[in-house]
């Protein structure tokens, strides 16, 4: 008989200061969260038990992340609007749990899920010609650039089919917004396209002066359409 | 300009605070930095510093921020970028605050005190402070021989904070509102008892460098100071919550303090000396106090605390409550400092039913005569029957802490070290072969002894280096059984220890000579330079064999003879005299020793 399974997706903001703590560092901060806050966590089986808890995507360090996804798996049922609540009493500045639901029957999790990713970046730099420079640089079809590859050896990739969507905005500051292949199958960082950007442009290259953030995160079905993971 | 710094260091967390239970307060009348001279990951795991930290911040008036010691690299961004020390709850720099305390528990990171005073823009000498600048106050162990740091300390609290921190703070609160001045409060403090404010005393030195005269400049100044401890340690203030770090720490878990001081007398122990007498909390307050703290963290592990938990008069019922509490909610109780017995074998079996961890044994000495000079009353039978019976229960991992150049030792005590270790690989061998899967694993640790103040050892010699290092190496040459890993500390390092230790004013010089070409964070060896030190004490006109090598007589006046532990020196002596006649004293609760303690009228004195 199947045992009956209560899994539920987390939507939160990891923003301001912390920005600065890394991935398993929140990972044993949401662990933290879900035991102060008296929440049915199922535990998975095994000599070492641990929370059945599943980020659907590290944010890189320094990073924001307007809508990140953790998938949970709860011992029995619970409103969303409760679970929500009682997380949110147990979050610290910089983080909260903006949206709650429970998975579908069968449903992935966001980690299986994820394709495409939105990216805010904004840029240290001032040149009004700037969007022409990236319109003219969009139309270019293949984006060769060297990045280190698994076994640390150099080696040369075309970043331009990961990158679905490419706009920008120069109104006070340089803004760019992307939406780059992001998973398991194919993951395009931001880094890397902006590094490609600078380059072809003639620019300094210094990541930490640019602030990004992450928007949303989408499934995207045989057809090719994105769904927003909350959907 | 903080954020791009933040991403150009290594774990930028250490420095934003926002943590689980971080306090957070709006203006309030006294600003107190609570400073943790070391990196973030080591203060954060400091229990002291969670109690004072709410124990002040539960005053309405008074907001107790935290500071620890930046990292090399953080230090380098925040000198470039001329941005002050800050503490983490507002970021506000301490330079603005009305007290800057400092926790002393290491003499090595008394360079990192002077560095952090620097980088708050604080006048690193306390005579060069003026109207405006915090009051620079000074705590923990390290404080009883404050004379190496007086020159920078305006005020030493001398005990446990939790008995005048309230007066004092009431006293400088009402100080503040009538407009008083810096050396106005000075004055003023002089009323609490065990508070030393090293600028109302002067000090001279004999022809040989010895201390003359200790004397105090001012009417007021008592010529000694008594240490403040907390009579009831059952009903003092214990926090309901602790800091919970957003990164890992060197200890992330729930901290019970089980009881404070030892009832052992080990001669070479400052905290079995200073800490008297023994004071415990009852079983079930440490219960209660558990589950708030469980509740409040969602911490994974409580750990019991104190000097020996063993003797806790209530360990059985409290180990067991705890495990019955929390078994069920996969929460570890961790043990430190147990004896091993029956008894907490069979509970460490309960606490840790997947992995065995290693068995810890502290013999300190090789020989059982060395060790009844130390007062260690471990005995070999002791340890041999404690691992036989770990190894029949499945153990196969043991660690030996030992102590090298302890007084009267000779090379038959560092040849008993091997022997130990190797009587322990053979009694694993003692098991029949089917029954022991993994080979055994011996680990023999030894560290250099350095004489501390207030212990009977405080007369004593230390080795010198060179000795130290023929000595390490003679065990290192015959420790020859492979089951046995022998680990041995660097001696230079014990050596300066030992001079911060037992120094007295004049060191101050030799510390801010070594902190300004460069020294700090001392205690990590990788960071050390020897060389550096030797050059501040030549410079200083000092040397390191006056202060870590000689031997003191009796009737020496000693840099820290006006501090009252309520221990007293004739205490020490005749302890030291036992030692040399090999007598063994025994523990507070088998037979009183007369040391002094009684007078503070509570704990194991009465019991």
């Amino acid at each position: 008989m199947n045992r009956m399974t209560y899994d539920y997706r987390l939507q939160f903001t990891k923003r301001d200061k912390m920005r600065y703590i890394g991935h398993l560092d929140l990972l044993k901060y949401f662990q933290r969260a879900i035991k102060r806050a008296n929440v049915p966590i199922a535990f998975s089986m095994g000599f070492n038990p641990h929370q059945l808890v599943s980020f659907t995507m590290p944010l890189p360090l320094g990073m924001s992340g307007l809508a990140e996804y953790v998938d949970i798996r709860l011992e029995s049922e619970m409103p969303c609007d409760d679970l929500k609540t009682r997380l949110n009493a147990q979050m610290s500045d910089g983080m909260e749990i903006t949206a709650v639901r429970r998975l579908r029957e069968d449903e992935d999790t966001g980690a299986a899920l994820v394709a495409a990713a939105d990216y805010t970046a904004v840029l240290d730099i001032c040149d009004p010609d700037f969007a022409d420079k990236l319109a003219s640089l969009k139309a270019v079809p293949v984006w060769e650039i060297e990045k280190l590859g698994k076994k640390k050896k150099l080696k040369t990739v075309d970043i331009r089919p990961l990158i679905y969507a490419l706009d920008c905005e120069t109104a006070e500051n340089t803004v760019i917004h992307a939406r780059l292949a992001t998973g398991s199958n194919s993951n395009l960082k931001p880094e890397l396209m902006l590094r490609y950007i600078y380059e072809k442009l003639g620019l300094d290259f210094d990541y930490i002066r640019i602030k990004i953030a992450r928007t949303e995160m989408y499934r995207r079905d045989e057809s090719g359409n994105f769904t927003g993971l909350m959907e | 300009m903080l954020d791009e710094i933040l991403l150009r260091v290594e774990k930028p967390a250490r420095y934003i605070g926002n943590e689980i239970n971080m306090v957070k307060k709006g203006e309030c009348e006294i600003n107190f930095a609570f400073c943790f001279p070391d990196v973030y990951e080591v203060g954060m795991s400091h229990l002291g510093m969670q109690i004072l930290y709410y124990f002040l911040n539960r005053r309405e008036d008074t907001y107790c921020q935290r500071v620890f010691a930046p990292w090399v690299d953080m230090e380098d961004m925040m000198r470039a970028h001329g941005i002050p020390l800050y503490a983490l709850e507002t970021g506000a720099p301490i330079k603005d605050f009305d007290f800057v305390g400092f926790t002393l528990q290491y003499e090595m990171s008394y360079t990192n005190i002077l560095n952090m005073l620097d980088l708050a823009g604080i006048p690193v000498y306390a005579r060069d402070r003026g109207e405006g600048d915090p009051i620079v106050i000074g705590g923990g162990p390290c404080a009883y021989n404050p004379e190496p740091l007086a020159d920078f300390f305006d005020i030493f609290y001398i005990g446990e904070g939790e008995v005048y921190y309230d007066e004092i703070l009431d006293m400088y609160k009402e100080h503040k509102r009538n407009g008083g001045t810096r050396a106005e409060f000075l004055e003023k403090a002089l009323s609490v008892p065990c508070l030393y404010i090293p600028k109302f005393y002067d000090v001279s030195y004999n022809e040989d460098g010895t201390l003359k005269s200790f004397e105090p400049n001012h009417p007021n100044a008592p010529r000694t100071i008594k240490k403040a401890i907390v009579k009831d340690l059952d009903k003092v203030f214990y926090p309901e919550k602790q800091i919970v770090p957003l990164i890992e720490v060197v200890h992330d878990r729930v901290t019970l303090e089980v009881f404070r001081g030892c009832i052992r007398g080990c001669r070479f122990c400052q905290a079995g000396y200073i800490y008297r007498p023994v004071r415990e909390k009852n079983a079930d307050t440490l219960i209660e106090c558990s589950k708030s703290l469980v509740a409040n963290s969602g911490h994974e592990e409580i750990s019991l605390t104190s000097l020996s938990t063993s003797d806790y008069t209530q360990f059985q019922p409290l180990a067991t409550g705890l495990l019955d509490l929390y078994t069920k909610d996969k929460i570890n109780i961790a043990l430190p400092s147990l004896r091993i017995d029956a008894f907490s074998l069979d509970l460490m079996e309960r606490v840790q039913e997947v992995r065995k961890s290693s068995l810890t044994f502290a013999p300190e000495a090789g020989t059982q005569r060395l060790r009844n000079v130390i007062n260690k009353g471990l005995t070999e039978e002791d340890i041999l029957n404690g691992a036989a019976l770990a190894f029949s229960g499945g153990w196969n991992r043991v660690k030996l802490y030992f102590m090298c150049g302890l007084p009267t030792e000779t090379d038959e005590d560092l040849f008993g070290v091997i022997d130990l270790a190797n009587k322990i690989v053979d009694k694993y061998h003692e098991i029949p072969k089917e029954e022991r899967p993994r080979p055994v694993s011996v680990v023999a640790s030894m560290s250099c002894f350095v004489p501390k103040p207030f212990t009977p050892f405080q007369w004593a010699a230390q080795s010198t280096v060179q000795e130290f290092l023929r000595k390490t190496k003679l065990v290192k040459t015959n420790m020859t059984k492979k089951q046995v890993r022998y680990i041995y500390h660097e001696p230079e390092l014990c050596s300066m220890e030992a001079v911060l230790a037992r120094g007295d004013r004049r060191v101050c010089d030799a510390v801010y000579r070594a902190w300004k070409t460069g020294a700090k964070f001392d205690g990590w060896s990788e960071f050390f330079r020897y060389d550096l030190w030797l050059k501040a004490l030549k410079d200083s006109g000092l040397t390191l064999e006056f202060y870590a090598c000689r031997e003191r007589s009796y009737d020496e006046l000693l840099p820290w003879d006006h501090i009252n532990i309520g221990v007293s020196k004739s205490f020490f002596i005749k302890e030291m005299e036992r030692a040399k006649a090999g007598q063994v004293t025994k523990n507070c609760r088998a037979e009183c020793a007369m040391c002094g303690a009684k007078a503070f009228g509570t704990g194991v004195c009465y019991e």
